[in-house]
């Protein structure tokens, strides 16, 4: 008598799609598994961030003077340095594990901290609507019309280029992003049934905000997250190219891009390298995120 | 059963503002979506507020339910406002009137297992044990007829009919006096609305509650219903019996639209009363009557002039209609 | 009725339709079988998810491709049969000899055009009319579903109409070319009884003038009642009844049919308790052996569990026009007890 379809046939997405172009089809295969993205990802970003004072093979900070800018291994260089050195004789491999870090943590604390502050607001201005509505989103447009980068340049003017700083970028940066999806969706959320049945029953409102409408928005910030982590290395990237980021030496995908721009005809792979690691993490984030929005929104799924 | 008053309008309206602007709002004008009701209801009754949309009947509803604050008047449950009431006595409301609504598909939240839907009352108002939270709700599921195992599945394993039963054992949990349907059939299959609307009618008798049903369907108002009140923009234009309603109808929107309900054999084809026109806006409801631009039987100027109120047909007992030709 | 019912002008035979889904390939119309005479209306009622929709989308060859594909069967309209049709063909059919009007009005007009722009883009497409009087026609073809002032609102744009209004506007698009076929799929179940009354009348008239033939696409036997000349009950994705209408409300041969028929409230008597049928339809990867609607009926005998019933004549005076699948009318005096 119930017999609901399998969990993963939505109703709406029943049926196979004919055989799609062979570009459409490694695209459609890269998305719909995720283990490589999450497997670049631990590769590039988590193991290493996790693991650099045991695995790095050099000091990230330290160079050798005798060993500045040696090609990698294959280019004329040797198993010593894999992907070669910059310009003060330091191991970029080193250098991009220790950046795994710093990108990695920047992310994940300036996303909490945007994340928290954006969906805290969001849903109090959706839900209660009025007043508080207009000045929180009044407060969104603002804080999307400010660029993120004169804001890092007024920061690190005042205190100096720090890790604080850099939250306070990112999280200034995103939280506004939160606040306007969450809104939105409670917006829609808010007016369901089952919101005016927690009401008759006589839930709270704080009881009806965290158990009946955060945990339906849930994926959305979980997706909008994810997502996020990609924008938030690149802004951390652009930061720190323009000496706004972490202050040297401590290595950061971005810096080392711009250490190496004056070499890029002479030593590219001083560049190169933490480039390539920003383009594969980014990629693979986005990746994930769509799979993610793709399983989780709950638009697509069964209702 | 007594046939005590357990609910109460008195001279209830609710209007919504309509504002214009984006930084200064101002306000632009207001929807009459309530404009003055007076009806009372006998404990163990069942009222059918009946209407075309924008008729105000699911205000009315959400009024009873203080999920809306009238903008005048009071809505009684049991001799008490339901809108000045707070604390215990609150609580107490909130036990005795529970709700079923339309959609089966958007009145469970999707993340919830039913045991949490269900014990939602339960939770926000008592501190029951564990132990007891979960007999009570396996009573209620029983008592809507779905298994008690069921209580840990998530509402997307069920079809919508179960749905509606997981909605009504969420709304028995707390053994309330009066449930407010708003259209509980409407959203389902023909051969399920049959199983939905009889568990209801059983679950009446078993436990003596009272029914304020809000339908379009008029079919659905007859089975169910005791009363009917008929609503037009806002207001009650007749209220009576079921049975003396459907035997005589006597307002004109009325006649008109039980007029246009659908026969239920082909050689019942009924003969139509035309209205012209279509509903006026609540926003600027007609002077007067606000029936008459449409009226096929208009009385004279007298329904351009007065608003005219419910009283009681001539040679009825209880039959109510607001209409100058009596 | 002042309505003459001619040659039969649409004969569907043995239609067949299959989804492909991520569990397996499914039949959600399998072998429906339904005649349409000129100036007639067929009726098609059952529940949601018995193929009542899908099979209107077969015969006009508008399954959602790829997932969805007419698999097998006939679907002759006046003697040629439109499976044979290319694309182009079907396209000068679509919209022009058999049209369609959809359930829901808001979504079936494009808010961004104007009324006027949408009736004339259909005439357009499917009547050799000059451009110049390509609008005196559209204004005809509103005056005729009765929009008031039709030259006014040829300028307005979906949002400034009440749903009843669009769904007029809707089937001023889909008479617009002088169709001999209208499918409506539930056009007015979102609409308020008075207008939905209003449409229907409306409907009516246009056939008794214009010898428009209808399939009538709902859930409702009051709009049976109401419009239908025959009709056809589906269930599970096959038609399990069939009959005039006449036949089909005084001497329901299929328990199904009659159990619908039961389970209904009406305003005009006072019923003390409704039938109700019990569980629910099976899903299309689910459908039981035998007949599929022997898990809820009450007269399910051994052979039901075996074997799908064939169409067998209802012994009654609308005589072979009645038929219905199930294995108790071979027994020549059965009647479906009142449940």
């Amino acid at each position: 008598m119930n017999n609901p379809p399998p969990e993963d046939t939505p109703a709406e997405s029943l049926g196979v799609p004919a055989p799609p172009h062979l570009l459409r089809r490694i695209w459609l295969n890269l998305r719909s598994y995720p283990l490589l993205s999450v497997f670049v990802l631990l590769v590039l970003l988590v193991i290493p961030a996790l693991t650099a004072d045991w695995l790095a093979p050099h000091d990230p900070t330290q160079g050798v003077i005798m060993d500045r800018r040696l090609p990698p291994v294959f280019f004329g260089g040797t198993w010593e340095y894999p992907l070669g050195t910059d310009r003060l004789g330091r191991d970029i491999l080193s250098r991009i594990m220790y950046g795994a870090r710093v990108s990695l943590s920047i992310s994940l604390v300036g996303i909490f901290v945007g994340g928290l502050l954006g969906v805290t607001l969001g849903l109090l201005a959706g839900y209660f609507r009025g007043w508080i509505d207009t000045i929180i989103m009044r407060l969104v447009e603002i804080s999307l019309a400010l660029p993120a980068i004169l804001l890092a340049l007024v920061l690190a003017a005042a205190s100096g280029p720090s890790f604080q700083t850099i939250i306070i970028v990112v999280a200034f940066v995103l939280w506004a992003l939160y606040a306007r999806q969450v809104r939105g969706e409670v917006l829609s959320i808010r007016e369901r049934d089952y919101v005016a049945r927690a009401r008759v029953a006589g839930a709270s409102h704080f009881r009806i905000m965290v158990r009946h409408i955060l945990p339906n928005v849930a994926n959305t910030i979980i997706v909008l997250a994810t997502l996020q982590v990609g924008s938030v290395i690149i802004l951390e990237a652009a930061l720190s190219f323009l000496g706004l980021g972490i202050p040297r030496p401590t290595p950061a995908w971005g810096m080392m891009v711009a250490d190496g721009r004056q070499l890029i005809v002479s030593a590219w792979w001083i560049s190169f390298f933490p480039g390539l690691a920003i383009t594969l993490t980014v990629f693979s984030l986005n990746l994930l995120g769509d799979w993610l929005r793709d399983r989780l929104d709950p638009k697509l799924e069964i209702v | 059963m007594d046939n005590t008053e357990i609910l109460r309008f008195e001279g209830v309206k609710k209007h919504f503002p309509i504002t214009k602007g984006v930084i200064f709002s101002r306000q632009a004008g207001q929807v009459h979506a309530v404009d003055g009701i007076d009806l009372a209801l006998a404990h163990g009754q069942t009222l059918a507020l009946v209407g075309e949309s924008g008729c105000g009947k699911t205000t009315t509803a959400r009024l009873a339910l203080r999920l809306e604050t009238p903008t005048d008047g009071r809505v009684m449950v049991d001799g008490e406002d339901v809108h000045q009431l707070q604390g215990a006595a609150l609580k107490r409301y909130r036990t005795r009137v529970q709700a079923v609504f339309q959609d089966p598909w958007s009145s469970l939240n999707p993340r919830m297992r039913v045991r949490d839907i269900v014990a939602e009352t339960l939770r926000v108002n008592f501190s029951l044990s564990r132990s007891e939270i979960e007999q009570r709700v396996a009573k209620v599921l029983l008592d809507v007829g779905l298994k008690p195992e069921q209580a840990l599945n998530y509402p997307h394993e069920f079809s919508g009919g179960q749905r509606q039963r997981v909605a009504i054992a969420s709304a028995l949990i707390s053994n309330p006096k009066m449930l407010i349907l708003d259209e509980p059939v409407s959203a389902l299959d023909v051969s399920i609305r049959s199983q939905i609307m009889n568990l209801l009618q059983d679950l009446q008798q078993q436990y003596g509650m009272t029914y304020l049903l809000v339908a379009h369907d008029l079919g659905t108002t007859r089975y169910m219903a005791d009363w009917l009140a008929v609503m037009y923009l806002g207001r009650i234009v007749e209220y009576a019996t079921v049975d003396s309603l459907f035997k005589e109808p006597r307002n004109p929107y009325t006649k008109a639209l039980f007029s246009a309900a659908l026969p239920d054999h082909p050689d019942k084809r009924r003969e139509e009363i035309i209205l012209t026109g279509e509903v006026p806006s609540p926003i600027d409801p007609p002077s007067g009557c606000s029936f008459h631009p449409r009226c096929p039987l208009k009385a004279g100027s007298i329904c351009e002039q007065v608003e005219p109120k419910l009283k009681l047909a001539p040679g009825t007992k209880n039959h109510l209609v607001a209409c100058h030709l009596y | 009725m002042a309505k003459i019912i001619g040659e039969t002008i649409l004969q569907v035979e043995n239609l067949q339709t299959e989804l492909h889904t991520n569990i397996g390939v499914q039949r959600p119309v399998d072998g429906v079988s339904l005649s349409l005479r000129q100036g007639e209306t067929l009726g098609i009622v059952g529940e949601s998810g018995c193929g009542k929709s899908m099979t209107a989308l077969s015969i006009l060859g508008v399954v959602p491709k790829p997932a969805a594909q007419v698999v097998g069967g006939r679907v002759m309209f006046n003697g040629q049969d439109l499976r044979t049709f290319s694309e182009q063909q079907m396209r000068r059919i679509r919209g022009g000899s058999i049209s369609m009007v959809l359930q829901d009005p808001q979504t079936s007009l494009n808010p961004v055009y104007t009324i006027g722009g949408q009736v004339t883009e259909a005439i357009a497409l499917h009547r050799d009319v000059p451009r110049r009087s390509l609008m005196s026609h559209a204004i005809d073809a509103l005056r005729q579903v009765r929009v008031a002032a039709p030259e006014q609102r040829v300028k307005d744009y979906p949002h400034q109409m009440s749903g009843g209004m669009k769904q007029r506007v809707s089937g001023a698009i889909a008479i617009s070319c002088d169709p001999h076929v209208l499918i409506a799929d539930e056009p007015t179940t979102a609409l308020d009884v008075t207008i939905q009354s209003q449409y229907l009348r409306l409907l009516r008239e246009i056939q008794e003038k214009t010898g428009l033939s209808i399939i009538f696409i709902t859930h409702d036997f009051g709009i049976i009642a109401n419009m239908c000349d025959t009709v056809a009950v589906m269930y599970a994705g096959r038609v399990v009844e069939s009959g005039p209408v006449r036949a089909i409300f005084d001497e329901p041969r299929h328990p199904y049919t009659r159990a619908l028929l039961n389970s209904v409230p009406t305003m005009d008597r006072h019923v003390k308790r409704l039938y109700s049928i019990p569980g629910q339809p099976p899903a299309l990867w689910d459908r039981p052996a035998g007949c599929w609607y022997r898990n809820r009926c009450p007269f399910a005998e051994p052979r039901c569990e075996t074997q799908y019933p064939p169409a067998i004549a209802a012994k009654n005076t609308a005589g072979s026009n009645h038929v219905a699948n199930c294995w108790k009318l071979e027994d020549s005096t059965w009647i479906t007890p009142k449940s």
